[in-house]
C-alpha cells in the first residue's frame, strides 16, 4: 500500500466557498449547510430531499486533490457524483462518480473519498445525490482538499489500531449487567513513523503546526487504496521526533477520529 | 405521538441508547419572544431539531415530597456547559437577552431510537434560572435551574413573604399609619361563629382609611364620608353578618345606608341604584377588594377609627369566579390550590383561578392531584376547610406551603413533568418490581429506622381564632406505641390552620400519628432508567433485597416513594421511600363505615380516628336490651357496617371489639359477625358465660376477593330461658 494521505487543515477550502443547496434541493433549516464545514461531523448539514446536494462556489476556479464525505447516511452503492463547472447549472463541464461503501458491520457509514488530482480547476465543485436515498440526504462534513499530501512513510509495522462503542455500565450484587449505549464509536491510530527524513519529519511538525496540535482536524487517508477516509485529531498537541541518526528521524504518530456522534 | 419508555429488559440487553438533554427558553426582548436552545453531552443530528453538544456536566435531580411537617423539598439542577464559541457570553451582553434570571428549562430523556421514531421524550424536570450563570473555568458557565415552586421562595434564596398585596397608601389614601403595610388577608371557606349561641363574628375588620360616597345616587349630590373596614383582599362570596361587640349590624345594612354591607340593601343602594346589583366588592384601580362601609357620623364611627372598638364578620371567603358570584370554595384541597395559583404564582387581583404554564405550554400545577386529594379528604370526612390567610402578619412561601400541607396532611413534589403534585394516599403497587439479583445496583441500597419521623403523640390546635383567644386544641395517641416502645415522643404541635372541625382535627392528626407511631423503615437504592417510565412519587414499588429488615431480608415488601433521583451521567435512577407497613395513607385510614340504618344512616365515619382514639362508636346492639334464643339472632338495632377493604392496606388488621354479658351463669353468649355480602360467617367469638361485661376482640379476616363487604353483629344464647347482651363496641385498625 502507498502512503497515507492528508490535508493540511488549511487546505481543507470548503468553508471559503460559498455553499448552497443544489437546485432542486432544500437546505433543511435545522441543518443549515454551513454545518458541512464546521468541521464537526456530529453536527451536519442535511436537505429536505432523498436527492440532491450542495454547490460550492469560490468565485473563481480552483483546482481541488480530492473530496471526502465524512460521515453520511448514504446508502451503499447510491449513485453519488461530483459535478465541477464554471458556468453554473445546468451546464456540466466535469462530473466523476463517488463511490459509497458498503457499511461497516455494526451499522456505522464508511467515509468514501475521491481522488481530483488529475481534474481542472472549477469554480462550482457540486456533490450531489443521483439515486434516491433511503432517507433525507445528511452528511457530517464535506473536506474540499486543495492539496493531498503523502506520509513521509506509512506506520511502522507493529502500529496500533484501536476501536471504542463506549457504554456505562452498572451491576447488581448477583452480577447483573446493565447497559446503556452512549451510541459513539472512536477509533485510534497509534504508531511511529519510522526512518524518516529530516524534510519528512517536518513536513509532520508542519501538519501539526498547521492543526494548532490537537487543535484542528484534518482529513487523513490511512490507505490510498482504500475508499475509506477518517476525519482526525491528533491525539496530542506536541510534535516530537527522535534524531536518531542524520537525516533520519523517528516520529511518533497518533491519530484520533473526530466523534461523529450518533449514526445519522 | 407515544412517549419514550424505558424497560428493564432493554437495559438488560444492552440495545438502548439513552439521551438526555436540556431546552433553554430564553425569553428576550426583540424577536423571537423565546430563542429556544437545546444542548447535550454530545451533539446529536438524526431528529428533526438537533441537539447541540454543549453540556460537560450535571448535577443529578432529585424530586422529593415534602416531610412530614409539610416542608418542600426544592430540586434544583446544575450544569456546566462549554462556551468556546461564546455563544453565551454574547449572548449576556446583548441588550435583548441578557435577562436570563426567570427562564425556564426543561429536562429531557430521550433514545436515540425514539428520537429515529418520532416518539416524544419523557421530561425529567422543569425548572426556572434563578441566578445569573456562574463561570466555571474558562470558557465554561455554571447554570443552576430550581423547580418552579423554589423558585418562588425568592432571588438567590431570600425569603419572600406573602401576601404580596398589602394595605398602601397608594390603594387606600388616608389609611392611618398603623395599618400601612400591613398584609391584606384573605378568606378561605365558611368562617363564622353563627351557630353559637352568642354570635360575635370571627373575622377581623380593619379600619383603612375613608371614601366619599353619595348618599342620593341619581338626585342632588349628596357625598359625605364613610369608614373603610377591610375584610380582605378579594371578593367574598357572602359577609353573613357584621358584630360590634356582640351587637349585629345587619339589621342597620338592611334598613338604611349608615351601614353598607356588601349584598345588602343599603350597599345597592348606593352602588347600583338602578338595578340593586351592584356587585358585592370594590375595585380600586387593578384590586378587588371587600369591604364593609360605616358613615362617619355613626354612633361607633371615632371607636372604629381609634381601634377602640373593632368589627368582626361571619362570611364566606373565596368562591370560584372571582366576583362574588360563583360557589363558595369549600373544599380545603380546592383552597390550596387557589392560593397557588393565585397568591403564590399570581397576583390575586380580579381574576381567580388562574392556568399557569411553562414555556412550552405544559401545566405548572397538577390540577388533578388537588381534585384527587379533595376526593381522598372526602373519604374521611375532613374536606371542609376554612381560615384566613395572613391575617395579620406576613408569612414565607416555605411556611405558607407547609401550613397548608399539613392543614390536609398531604405531601407535595414536582411530578415528573415539574407540576406540582399532592398526594394523600398509598397507591397501588405499581407495575414494576425491584429485586437485588437483578434490578438492584451492587452498592447503592441501604435501609435505616427514620427515628426523626416517630411519634406516638401528636397534640394539635385548629380552629383559628383571630380575636386573640386561644385556639382549639387536641390530641391523638396510639397507645400499642407507647405501650411497646416503654416511652412516649411527642410530635411538633400541628397546626391545622385552615381545620374548623373537631372531627376533622382529630381524623387527620391521628393519620398523622399513625404514620409515626411505629418507627418508620426508609430505604433507597439505585436502579437504570426504567422507574422514569413506570412511576413517579408517591408511586409504591415491591422491594426484594437480601439487606432489608427481616429474618431473609425483603421479599416484595411495598416502598413508597418518596423521592426520586436522577443522575445523567451515570444514567441512575435512585428510590427513596418508606417502607409502608409502617404508614397510612388517608385511603387506608378511611374504611368507611356504613351505617345503613337509623338516623345515621350512610355516615362515614374515619376507622383511623375510632383507632387512634379508642373511641365507642354505635355500630348495633344494646346494654339494656337483651335477648333469648339458641339461635343465631342479629343483634339489638343492628347496623350494617361496610368496610371497604380495598381502601385498607395490605397487613393491616381489622378488629370488631364487642362487648357480652349473660344475666346467669347457667347460660352462655356468643358473638359473630355475619358476612352479609358473601353470606358467610367470617368469624365467631368464644362463648362466654360471665354476668359481667366482657370485651372480646374479633379479628376480620380479609376477603380472598379483595372487595369490600357488609357485616353485621348476631348473637347466640347457650338457652332459650335467659337473657343474653351483645354491644358492638367499635371498629378499629391497627396499621
Amino acid at each position: 500500500m502507498g502512503e497515507s494521505l492528508y490535508v493540511l487543515p488549511s487546505e481543507n477550502i470548503g468553508a471559503s466557498a460559498s455553499i448552497t443547496a443544489r437546485a432542486g434541493s432544500t437546505a433543511d433549516p435545522n441543518y443549515p449547510v454551513a454545518n458541512l464545514v464546521n468541521l464537526c461531523p456530529a453536527i451536519p448539514g442535511k436537505i429536505l430531499q432523498t436527492a440532491g446536494g450542495w454547490d460550492f462556489d469560490y468565485g473563481a476556479p480552483v483546482a481541488l486533490d480530492g473530496i471526502a464525505l465524512i460521515h453520511h447516511n448514504l446508502t451503499a452503492g447510491l449513485d453519488v457524483r461530483v459535478q465541477a463547472h464554471n458556468l453554473g447549472n445546468p451546464v456540466e463541464e466535469f462530473e466523476r462518480a463517488i463511490t459509497i461503501p458498503a457499511w461497516d458491520v455494526d451499522g456505522w457509514s464508511v467515509s468514501p473519498w475521491i481522488d481530483l488530482r488529475d481534474a481542472p480547476a472549477y469554480r462550482f465543485w457540486t456533490p450531489y445525490v443521483v439515486g434516491v436515498n433511503a432517507g433525507p440526504v445528511a452528511v457530517g462534513e464535506i473536506v474540499m482538499a486543495s492539496t493531498l499530501h503523502s506520509l513521509p512513510t506509512n506506520l511502522a509495522p507493529g502500529f496500533t489500531e484501536g476501536e471504542d462503542h463506549a457504554v456505562i455500565e452498572h451491576r447488581t450484587t448477583s452480577g447483573v449487567s446493565f447497559i446503556y449505549l452512549v451510541g459513539a464509536r472512536s477509533r485510534v491510530q497509534t504508531g511511529e513513523l519510522p526512518a524518516v527524513t529530516d524534510a519528512g519529519a517536518e513536513a509532520v511538525r508542519d501538519l501539526l503546526r498547521d492543526a494548532g496540535g490537537r487543535g484542528r482536524p484534518f482529513l487523513v487517508v490511512p490507505d490510498p487504496d482504500v475508499n475509506e477516509a477518517w476525519f482526525v485529531r491528533s491525539t496530542t498537541s506536541r510534535f516530537s521526533r527522535q534524531r536518531f541518526k542524520v537525516d533520519v528521524n523517528r516520529v511518533p504518530f497518533a491519530l484520533e477520529e473526530v466523534s461523529r456522534g450518533l449514526k445519522l | 405521538m407515544p412517549t419514550v419508555s424505558f424497560t428493564a429488559t432493554e437495559a438488560r440487553a444492552g440495545t438502548s441508547t439513552p439521551i438526555v438533554y436540556l431546552e433553554f427558553y430564553l425569553e428576550g426582548l426583540g424577536s423571537p419572544a423565546i430563542t429556544t436552545y437545546r444542548w447535550g453531552d454530545r451533539s446529536v443530528s438524526i431528529g428533526d431539531e438537533p441537539i447541540e453538544g454543549r453540556i460537560l456536566s450535571w448535577s443529578p435531580i432529585r424530586r422529593a415530597l415534602s416531610n412530614p411537617n409539610g416542608d418542600a423539598e426544592s430540586t434544583s439542577l446544575t450544569i456546566t456547559v462549554d462556551d468556546t464559541d461564546r455563544l453565551l457570553a454574547g449572548l449576556f451582553v446583548d441588550a435583548d437577552d441578557r435577562y436570563w434570571i426567570s427562564r425556564q428549562c426543561a429536562l429531557f430523556v430521550t433514545t436515540e431510537d425514539a428520537i429515529r421514531d418520532g416518539d416524544d421524550p419523557l421530561v425529567l424536570f422543569r425548572g426556572v434560572m434563578v441566578e445569573m450563570p456562574k463561570r466555571a473555568g474558562a470558557l465554561t458557565w455554571q447554570l443552576t435551574f430550581q423547580d418552579v415552586l423554589t423558585s418562588q421562595y425568592g432571588a438567590l434564596f431570600a425569603e419572600r413573604m406573602l401576601p404580596e398585596r398589602t394595605i398602601s397608601s397608594a390603594v387606600f389614601t388616608d389609611a392611618p399609619a398603623s395599618q400601612l403595610g400591613k398584609p391584606a388577608p384573605y378568606v378561605y371557606g365558611e368562617k363564622s361563629d353563627e351557630g353559637a349561641a352568642e354570635p360575635r363574628g370571627v373575622v377581623p375588620l380593619r379600619y383603612v382609611g375613608t371614601e366619599d360616597i353619595d348618599r342620593n345616587p341619581g338626585g342632588a349630590p349628596d357625598v359625605q364620608t364613610y369608614l373603610r373596614l377591610l375584610v380582605c383582599a378579594q371578593a367574598s362570596k357572602e359577609i353573613t353578618e357584621v358584630y360590634l361587640n356582640g351587637s349585629a349590624l345587619g339589621w342597620i345594612a338592611d334598613a338604611g345606608i349608615d351601614v353598607l354591607i356588601p349584598d345588602r340593601v343599603g350597599w345597592h343602594a348606593l352602588f347600583d341604584t338602578i338595578d340593586l346589583a351592584a356587585p358585592p366588592y370594590r375595585d380600586i384601580g387593578s384590586q378587588r377588594w371587600t369591604m364593609v362601609y360605616v358613615h362617619s357620623g355613626l354612633w361607633c364611627a371615632d371607636d372604629l377609627v381609634s381601634g377602640a372598638a373593632v368589627l368582626y364578620a361571619n362570611m364566606q371567603g373565596i368562591e370560584a369566579t372571582g366576583d362574588g358570584s360563583g360557589t363558595l370554595i369549600t373544599s380545603r384541597a380546592a383552597q390550596f390550590l387557589w392560593f397557588l395559583q393565585n397568591i403564590v404564582f399570581g397576583t390575586a387581583n380580579t381574576v381567580p383561578l388562574s392556568t399557569l404554564e411553562f414555556a412550552d405550554g405544559s401545566d405548572q400545577i397538577d390540577e388533578a392531584s388537588f381534585a384527587q386529594l379533595t376526593t381522598d379528604l372526602t373519604s374521611i370526612g375532613a374536606q371542609v376547610g376554612a381560615g384566613v390567610f395572613a391575617p395579620e402578619n406576613f408569612v414565607s412561601v416555605r411556611d405558607a406551603i407547609a401550613e397548608w400541607c399539613r392543614s390536609c396532611q398531604c405531601d407535595l413534589g414536582p411530578n415528573q413533568g415539574g407540576a406540582l403534585a399532592v398526594h394523600a394516599t398509598l397507591s397501588s403497587p405499581s407495575s414494576m418490581s425491584a429485586v437485588d439479583a437483578t434490578d438492584v445496583i451492587d452498592g447503592t441500597f441501604d435501609v435505616w429506622h427514620a427515628n426523626d419521623r416517630w411519634c406516638n403523640i401528636a397534640p394539635y390546635v385548629y380552629g383559628a381564632n383571630y380575636r386573640g383567644e386561644a385556639w382549639l386544641s387536641g390530641s391523638q395517641t396510639n397507645p400499642n406505641s407507647i405501650t411497646h416502645y416503654k416511652r412516649t415522643r411527642r410530635a411538633d404541635e400541628v397546626v391545622f390552620t385552615y381545620v374548623d372541625s373537631a372531627t376533622v382535627a382529630a381524623a387527620l392528626a391521628a393519620l398523622k400519628v399513625s404514620r409515626g407511631a411505629f418507627v418508620p423503615q426508609r430505604c433507597k437504592f439505585g436502579l437504570g432508567l426504567w422507574p422514569l417510565s413506570l412511576i413517579d412519587l408517591a408511586s409504591t414499588v415491591p422491594t426484594t433485597h437480601f439487606d432489608g429488615l427481616g429474618a431473609t431480608g425483603w421479599d416484595a415488601v411495598s416502598v413508597r416513594v418518596e423521592a426520586i433521583e436522577f443522575d445523567p451521567t451515570r444514567l441512575i435512577v435512585t428510590l427513596e421511600g418508606t417502607n409502608r407497613d409502617n404508614y397510612a395513607g388517608i385511603l387506608e385510614s378511611a374504611g368507611v363505615c356504613d351505617s345503613q340504618t337509623g338516623a345515621d344512616s350512610n355516615r362515614v365515619v374515619p376507622l383511623i380516628a375510632l383507632a387512634a382514639a379508642n373511641r365507642q362508636q354505635d355500630l348495633g346492639g344494646s346494654r339494656q336490651v337483651g335477648g333469648r334464643s339458641t339461635d343465631w339472632t342479629d343483634a339489638y338495632e343492628y347496623r350494617d357496617v361496610e368496610i371497604n377493604w380495598p381502601s385498607i392496606r395490605a397487613g393491616a388488621v381489622v378488629t370488631a371489639v364487642i362487648e357480652r354479658r349473660t344475666v346467669h351463669a347457667s347460660t352462655s353468649v356468643t358473638a359473630r359477625l355475619y358476612n352479609l355480602s358473601d353470606a358467610t360467617i367470617d368469624v365467631t367469638g368464644a362463648p362466654s358465660s360471665s354476668t359481667n361485661w366482657t370485651e372480646e376482640a374479633l379479628v376480620i379476616p380479609r376477603p380472598a376477593d379483595g372487595q369490600g363487604k357488609l357485616y353485621r353483629l348476631q348473637w347466640q344464647g347457650g338457652t332459650a330461658t335467659r337473657d343474653v347482651f351483645v354491644v358492638w363496641i367499635r371498629l378499629q385498625v391497627t396499621p
